[in-house]
């Protein structure tokens, strides 16, 4: 016996209220300067109920497969090798609960090391939305078993600083995630 | 799923369960497999919807109750 069920979500980076979607999330890419060394990303939440939201930075970059999809390709532990900001970018607060029709503002600030050649280091920001309960339709028969789903949002957008040009000397980073920010 | 008791009850995806659409109407979307990445442009008021499919598959003598699952949709923005 199989049931049947269908979902749907709205993928919201800007908009109005809507049922089963996260938080609005802009700007789509956040460049920092690096005479400011901070930056910042607001949430909006456009829906009745509050949403509970978890912010996290990894690094990766796009890459291609052999049929043309796109997918990230992260890495943990990103070495010298890789124009990464990981290590000295932080996001905070790292939870928080946007209230309904509530703005917040997640604050990043860049600690870049002493000596970091010239370049530009990028890290990725994911904002995980804990976007209620999903609406499913299409099951006809509950009088035994009922089925609820609740969706999570995670929403990433680029972080990238410039280090300053003509201060540290220039750089080499990894052909294979050069410019692929 | 996990229901009463800690039972459980699978739930299944195949390629064309998900559907993206740009407008955000059901009748407009473009299919995909759920399992997969899939690409999409987003309008220019930055809307879309993403419409998911799927199927649970009870057992025969499954176990009577609520089951409740979480679907994760990540969305990377790529400039």
């Amino acid at each position: 016996m199989r049931r049947v069920f269908a979902v749907a979500a709205i993928l919201t980076l800007s908009g109005a209220a809507l049922d089963a979607q996260g938080v609005m999330v802009a700007p789509h890419a956040v460049f920092i300067d690096h005479r400011l060394r901070g930056g910042s990303v607001l949430l909006y939440n456009p829906g009745t109920e509050p949403v509970e939201v978890t912010i996290s930075t990894i690094f990766g970059y796009p890459v291609t497969d052999s049929t043309g999809a796109i997918t990230l390709r992260t890495v943990d532990a990103p070495d010298s090798t890789l124009p990464s900001s990981l290590a000295w970018i932080q996001a905070f607060p790292r939870r928080l609960t946007v209230g309904p029709r509530e703005r917040q503002t997640v604050r990043l600030l860049g600690r870049p090391p002493v000596g970091l050649a010239d370049g530009e280091y990028w890290l990725r920001m994911v904002i995980a939305a804990q976007a209620g309960r999903v609406p499913i339709s299409g099951v006809a028969d509950t009088t035994a078993i009922q089925v609820g789903l609740t969706l999570e949002v995670r929403t990433i957008i680029g972080v990238k600083l410039s280090q300053r040009p003509g201060h540290h000397g220039s750089r080499a980073v990894t052909a294979a995630c050069a410019n692929r920010w | 799923m996990i229901g009463p008791g800690g039972a459980l009850m699978p739930l299944s995806f195949r390629a064309g369960d998900a559907g993206y659409s740009q407008s955000q109407l059901i009748g407009s979307q473009v299919g995909f497999d759920p399992r997969q990445s899939f690409t999409a442009t987003l309008s220019n008021n930055g809307r879309g919807s993403v419409f998911v499919g799927g199927r649970a598959n009870p057992a025969t003598n499954q176990r009577a109750g609520a089951y409740t699952a979480t679907i994760t949709l990540t969305v990377t923005v790529l400039p």
